[in-house]
């Protein structure tokens, strides 16, 4: 077994330190400097938002597009993306692990043909299964529900959360496992205590995986909820974005966009790391 | 590991697979067809959706009822306003409806060529103020003598002017162009002024806007872009060619910013706002957006043509979805908006227009006389009649904007008619 190289970006030998901070320096500010001008953006007035040509610094700071976001009284709906959001992660990470580890390390008939259908669901644009999904949803009470959409997001992810903890678990050594069995563990202690901290990488990018999915997702949770209460934030942001007459309100769209991103940026500075040792993980066989 | 042969045992599971999937999204049956009108019931509380740009007014008129009618209460949804179609069908279809529903004018007949909406004529003949209704608005909810919904949030296409520059260009503020020679020379001498002001501009490539606010100065050279029952496109009519030779005329002179050519509608109000643009073509909701801003001193007056004035009607128009299930409320509630002192008070104190000419005269149109002034266009304004609305006029890759381009930006006239046609008949076909 391998440990994961750290990721941290060391300087190349070759390259001297003056060239490689310019460099990287640039680099950064050129993919930052679109998300800074999204944040200047936002707290600029609509008039001054209106300015041509425009201005660099807001002249006059102003919460005012918060204000409105404030007072549209979004804390229900930021609940509810919310609640939508760690229930798919639990269970799309349970139902990936379990299932990633079932394909990995036991011979079952079908196998094959099973992993295929789950990964053709990939393919399927999810628009065209609308209808479908809703007739299906209503009949079991499961529309304007949390736990429906819910359902309909965990589907969205576990094909990519079974290919992912398949490849995790494929990379461990088998004789890992069987010294676990050697000792009296059944297949059930091994996942939980032997293998489940090895995989941990892929574990953190399939729940990663789920959460962008839930929390951005917006036209299932527009269909399948006709109340204001149950909307989540992506569909009360859409709302709130257009203005009168088919035009767009810039500083809602902008303000909207930062608020909902600020719990994307947090997770995914927690499990950046893993993140990108669960994504490389397996990928070549050792 | 071989994959090849699972591959192949795999084929047919996913044909079915797909079949399944295809079939199931396709086999939505269309609504029944029901006969007479039949008395409504359900007086229990009801819902109503409406689209996002609109829900400010809605608001505050279910604030109002549901305070005056606590028994039976409506509940509102907000829907984006590009989804709201298929929303509704989705609903309908499943028998989740909502008991009203406001909807964009311009999307009414995709409504009612589907039969998704309740028969109100006997309720609205009942109605003594009928005569008073915007025309436009119950002429387009109107099939085979039928009527099935009514004007309900109303918005106008008008030409907004900045007073400023017409001052310091030599124009008279009092006298906005009322005439295409008229706006053309004010552009010229507005554009003149130097330091980037342009006389005019316009989201040349919205789709939507310019069906809007283009389609007004056609209508008001005496002629008009289809035939009278909206089957056939008349693009060589010397009406068009008037309102848009003018256009064209601005942007050939550079009388137009050269962003208004790509202009997708992102930009269309800020461009007026920000004080350097002579004269726009708008809906009435600029009004209210561009009187908060206290640097932008503006009139608004009628979209002029050759021979005349004329205005697009835009706004929502509300009626029962089928199979409502509380539709007396939803009628009682449609009827209470329109009385004489909602209108008056709850719908003009948002700042918007009243769908009764004689309630266009209320304390907040003298307070804002900008909005008498659409108000009173409201007697006038016209909608295009046709089926194909969305699909000839608001599809960004639909004939018209494409025709329109062709004629403004392009320049070349006889190509702009020639390929406009082929669009407008292969669109009107299929």
């Amino acid at each position: 077994m391998t440990t994961p190289t750290p990721r941290r970006l060391r300087r190349p030998d070759w390259l001297p330190a003056a060239a490689f901070w310019t460099v990287f320096g640039l680099l950064a500010l050129l993919f930052v400097a679109p998300l800074g001008w999204l944040l200047l953006a936002s707290v600029k007035t609509s008039a001054e938002f209106a300015q041509t040509p425009p201005t660099l610094l807001p002249s006059s700071p102003s919460l005012e597009n918060y204000r409105r976001l404030l007072d549209a009284g979004l804390a229900r709906n930021v609940l509810n993306s919310a609640l939508v959001t760690l229930g798919t992660v639990v269970a799309a990470s349970v139902v990936s692990v379990l299932a990633g580890y079932g394909f990995a390390r036991f011979r079952f008939r079908f196998r094959g043909v099973l992993f295929l259908i789950v990964l053709s669901t990939l393919m399927i644009p999810f628009q065209s299964i609308v209808p479908s999904l809703y007739v299906i949803l209503d009949d079991l009470n499961l529309t304007n529900s949390l736990a429906g959409l819910v359902l309909v997001y965990t589907v969205f992810a576990i094909p990519f959360g079974i290919f992912t903890m398949r490849a995790a678990f494929a990379a461990v050594p088998a004789a890992v496992e069987e010294a676990a069995i050697v000792d009296g563990a059944g297949p059930f202690a091994t996942l939980r205590r032997v293998l489940l901290p090895i995989v941990a990488p892929g574990v953190a990018t399939v729940a990663l995986y789920a959460f962008f999915t839930a929390w951005n997702e917006f036209l299932a949770a527009l269909i399948f909820t006709t109340r204001q209460e149950q909307y989540t934030l992506p569909v009360v942001l859409a709302n709130l974005q257009s203005g009168a007459g088919g035009t767009l309100n810039w500083g809602v769209l902008e303000t909207g966009a930062v608020v909902s991103a600020v719990p994307c940026v947090v997770i995914f500075l927690i499990l950046q790391r893993y993140y990108v040792a669960g994504l490389t993980g397996g990928a070549v066989k050792e | 590991m071989s994959t090849a042969p699972r591959l192949r045992r795999l084929v047919p599971v996913l044909a079915v697979l797909v079949t399944a999937v295809t079939v199931s999204a396709c086999s939505n049956t269309p609504a029944t067809d029901t006969g007479a009108p039949a008395a409504l019931s359900g007086s229990g509380p009801a819902t109503l959706w409406v689209r996002a740009a609109d829900e400010p007014l809605d608001k505050a008129l279910v604030a109002a009822w549901n305070t005056a009618n606590p028994d039976r209460k409506i509940t509102m949804l907000t829907v984006p306003d590009a989804q709201y179609v298929q929303k509704y069908v989705q609903a309908v279809r499943s028998g989740d409806t909502p008991d009203l529903a406001a909807v964009d004018i311009a999307n009414v007949k995709s409504l009612t060529s589907q039969n998704l909406l309740t028969d109100i004529t006997a309720q609205v003949n009942a109605l003594p103020y009928k005569g008073e209704l915007a025309p436009a608005g119950v002429d387009i909810s109107t099939v085979d003598g039928k009527i099935y919904a009514l004007p309900h949030q109303l918005d106008v296409s008008m030409l907004y002017y900045n007073k400023a520059l017409f001052t310091k260009a030599g124009l008279d503020p009092a006298k906005p162009p009322t005439t295409l020679d008229e706006l053309v020379n004010a552009a010229r001498k507005i554009t003149a002024l130097g330091d980037g002001t342009y006389g005019f501009t316009m989201a040349g490539n919205c789709a939507g806007c310019n069906a809007y606010t283009l389609l007004p100065y056609i209508w008001a050279s005496g002629g008009d872009i289809m035939n009278a029952d909206g089957t056939k496109a008349t693009l060589d009519s010397p009406a068009v060619a008037a309102a848009l030779n003018a256009h064209k005329t601005m942007w050939d002179e550079k009388l137009m910013p050269p962003a208004a050519k790509d202009d997708n509608g992102a930009t269309w109000l800020t461009g007026f706002q920000s004080g350097k643009v002579g004269m726009v073509a708008l809906g009435s909701f600029g009004v209210s957006v561009y009187k908060a801003d206290k640097n932008l001193d503006f009139g608004v007056t009628a979209i002029p043509g050759s021979q005349g004035t004329s205005a697009f009607l835009g706004g929502d128009v509300i009626g029962i979805s089928k199979g409502a299930k509380n539709a007396q409320t939803a009628w009682d509630f449609i009827a209470w908006s329109m009385s004489a002192d909602v209108q008056k008070t709850v719908v003009a104190n948002t700042g918007q227009l009243t769908v009764r000419a004689d309630a266009a005269d209320n304390a907040a149109t003298q307070a804002e006389p900008r909005l008498l002034v659409a108000n009173k266009l409201i007697a006038t304004a016209k909608v295009p009649v046709t089926a194909k609305y969305n699909s000839l006029f608001i599809d960004p890759t639909g004939p018209y904007l494409k025709f329109l381009r062709d004629w403004i930006f392009v320049g070349d006239t006889a190509k702009a008619i020639s390929t406009g046609n082929d669009g407008f008949r292969s669109r009107l076909a299929s």
